[in-house]
């Protein structure tokens, strides 16, 4: 059987023309098919990922989802919201670690402006435990200061220094401006492919301060820069706002999330809902399976698509390879023998196209990498195969030999029959 | 001795209702030379197939080298074949992705006792090609290093004829081997053939529809409407 493998990689290569055709084909279903599948786990994992570290997520009460998308994507309003009261004495409650509180509401320029209080930066993770790390500046929202993320600077083009006007309502039609409240950039947030990156931070409070301004709940008219300022100045204490839309918390204990989740369901004073983000992700993350599915079973079509490709071609050249059998069987090779070099320069050709598509799969992720963060905020795992896509490559090696088989037995058939007669 | 022996074979493809061939007695001895005229349609595939082994008669006995082959497994007649004989076409005898040499050698590939009859006389199957072709006229480097489709129809019918006599096979068949080259350089062919078959002490059959040069050979006979007719004979060799 050396020998015939020998003889099977020689006429491969005598045959190198036409075979490249259907080398390039597999390859390309190979890329195709591990690609959306890589496409599809890094964008699985990183959605998944949006947030990490934070055991539970309380807003005012609602669905889960909605909860989820208003105070982790920003997508969608709460109609109501969290009193400072209960965030207070939820988050000082023995079994809480920390709390971050979220204020919604207000956007710039069509992004979303989120109102919080410095631990966000200390205590918000993403993906595998990462923290939010500025590229420019620093973190500090404290006072008119705040801090974009990636995608907002970059957008709109500012750099640390800048002044941003902030907007009521979501949305870019700017229906209510705040129009003398300016904030300071004083930092610009690394890529972290989250809604991180579309967010403007800035202080609760100064947030809460524009709002009280601006509706007018004070009495007297005064400057809010140094009624802010004033504040921090002054006392070290910045005045609390009556309400945000929802908070963050990190429990002590893991084992307690459960407990202070049903606990904060059933919160006497207020009505609220606490979500564990990693569930309701999952959940949502449900809804789009079924275009995940198809993603998959278009690829799969690409594949057999391929196969079939490959099928026609080597059925096509048996018949011109008769002769090149009965020279073969007249010099003592057996039909098994005639049998196997076929099986076997099919397989070949399949896997030359299936190590050809690794190649340039790899090439194209590693020289993208930085890109697809860059642009798509999309960690593509660069990492050895996953155990999904060995089991692509290996049925794609499987499907690949079933296809092998049948001109192998063709050609089989053929040199029984044809034995050393050749027909010209 | 004889080494190849028919008799009353009776033979018809599979749904043919006459018997393409019917043959009461062949018989050719051990290192004769024998020739096979025969028209297209006479039968002569059909003949040089079950001589090959490649297909049974349906009555009748073959036997080559005293062993009945009609009696044999598939299986075993491939075995058969690749050990005992030597087979060249009419033409594009050779693989083409191969090179000369490989081409030369590929019964020892495929047949331990080929190559076990090279390696008994001291040579191994390279240089044991290498000295074929060397007969032949083709061992210069510009013919071994070619690609064999690059090769003219002769050189390439002579190629032919050394992978058929490599390892000593006891039978040569060949199949009008011939008939793509011209008047002079067949006739160069035959006689080559010839002598290489005598040193090798093979038994030679050689078809052809054209029996011009029957005079050549020890023994000839024509297949007619499926049976064999013995033309002239020359008193040489072990013919009777």
């Amino acid at each position: 059987m050396k020998f015939i493998l020998k003889l099977a990689l020689k006429s491969i290569r005598y045959r190198k023309a036409t075979l490249l055709l259907s080398i390039l084909s597999i390859s390309l279903s190979v890329i195709l098919l591990l690609g959306v599948e890589r496409i599809r786990s890094g964008i699985h994992d990183s959605f998944t990922s949006t947030i990490s570290g934070t055991d539970l997520v309380v807003g005012a009460r609602t669905g889960n989802i909605s909860l989820l998308l208003s105070t982790v994507f920003h997508i969608g309003y709460t109609n109501q919201n969290v009193s400072w009261e209960s965030y207070e004495a939820i988050s000082s409650s023995p079994e809480v670690s920390w709390g971050i509180p979220l204020s919604l509401g207000d956007s710039h320029r069509g992004f979303p402006v989120l109102g919080t209080t410095a631990d966000f930066f200390t205590h918000y993770k993403y993906g595998h435990n990462l923290a939010v790390q500025p590229k420019t500046g620093n973190t500090n929202i404290g006072e008119m200061n705040c801090v974009l993320g990636s995608k907002v600077a970059k957008e709109l083009g500012y750099e640390v220094g800048d002044n941003v006007v902030v907007t009521h309502g979501m949305g870019k039609e700017e229906f209510m401006k705040h129009d003398d409240e300016q904030f300071v950039v004083t930092g610009i947030l690394s890529s972290t492919g989250t809604p991180v990156d579309q967010t403007v931070f800035v202080s609760l409070f100064a947030m809460d301060a524009i709002h009280s301004h601006f509706y007018g709940q004070e009495t007297e008219e005064h400057d809010v820069f140094e009624d802010v300022l004033n504040s921090h100045e002054g006392h070290q204490h910045e005045k609390e706002p009556n309400s945000i839309t929802g908070f963050f918390m990190g429990l002590k204990n893991p084992a307690d999330i459960l407990a202070v989740q049903r606990k904060i369901n059933n919160y006497k004073s207020e009505p609220l809902t606490a979500i564990m983000p990693v569930v309701t992700l999952t959940e949502l993350w449900n809804i789009v399976r079924p275009v995940e599915k198809m993603l998959i079973v278009i690829s799969v079509l690409v594949l057999i698509v391929a196969l079939g490709g490959i099928l026609a071609t080597l059925i096509t050249s048996l018949n011109d390879r008769r002769r090149e059998m009965a020279i073969l069987r007249s010099t003592g090779a057996k039909p098994k023998h005639i049998f196997g070099l076929i099986l076997i320069e099919t397989i070949a050709v399949i896997l030359s196209g299936i190590l050809t598509g690794i190649i340039i799969l790899q090439a194209v992720a590693i020289l993208s990498k930085n890109l697809v963060a860059e642009k798509l905020g999309l960690m593509i795992p660069m990492e050895w195969f996953t155990i999904n896509e060995l089991l692509l490559l290996f049925s794609i090696i499987l499907l690949g030999t079933l296809v092998g088989i049948l001109p192998a037995y063709q050609s089989y058939k053929k040199s029984m029959s044809d034995g050393l007669t050749v027909k010209k | 001795m004889e080494q190849l022996k028919i008799k009353d074979l009776e033979f018809k493809w599979n749904g043919q209702e006459n018997p393409l061939l019917r043959i009461d007695h062949l018989r050719i001895e051990k290192g004769e030379r024998f020739f096979l005229q025969g028209e297209s349609g006479s039968g002569k595939t059909s003949l040089l197939s079950l001589l090959a082994g490649i297909t049974t008669p349906q009555k009748g006995a073959i036997e080559l080298l005293g062993q009945l082959i009609n009696k044999m497994k598939a299986g075993e007649r491939d075995e058969f074949r690749a050990s005992y004989m030597g087979y060249i076409f009419q033409q594009f005898n050779l693989v083409p992705y191969l090179s000369v040499i490989e081409n030369v050698t590929l019964p020892c590939q495929f047949s331990n006792h080929r190559n076990k009859a090279v390696l008994a006389s001291g040579s191994n199957a390279r240089d044991e090609a290498i000295r074929l072709l060397d007969h032949v006229g083709l061992a210069g480097k510009e013919v071994l290093h070619k690609p064999v489709t690059e090769l003219s129809m002769g050189q390439q019918q002579r190629v032919a004829a050394c992978r058929a006599l490599i390892g000593s096979p006891e039978i040569i068949i060949a199949d009008e081997p011939t008939s793509s080259l011209d008047e002079k350089a067949q006739q160069a062919f035959i006689r080559l053939l010839l002598a290489e078959c005598s040193a090798n002490q093979a038994t030679l059959v050689f078809v052809s529809h054209d029996a011009k040069f029957s005079h050549l050979f020890d023994k000839s006979a024509r297949l007619e409407n499926g049976g064999i007719i013995y033309t002239e004979q020359k008193s040489k060799g072990g013919a009777k």
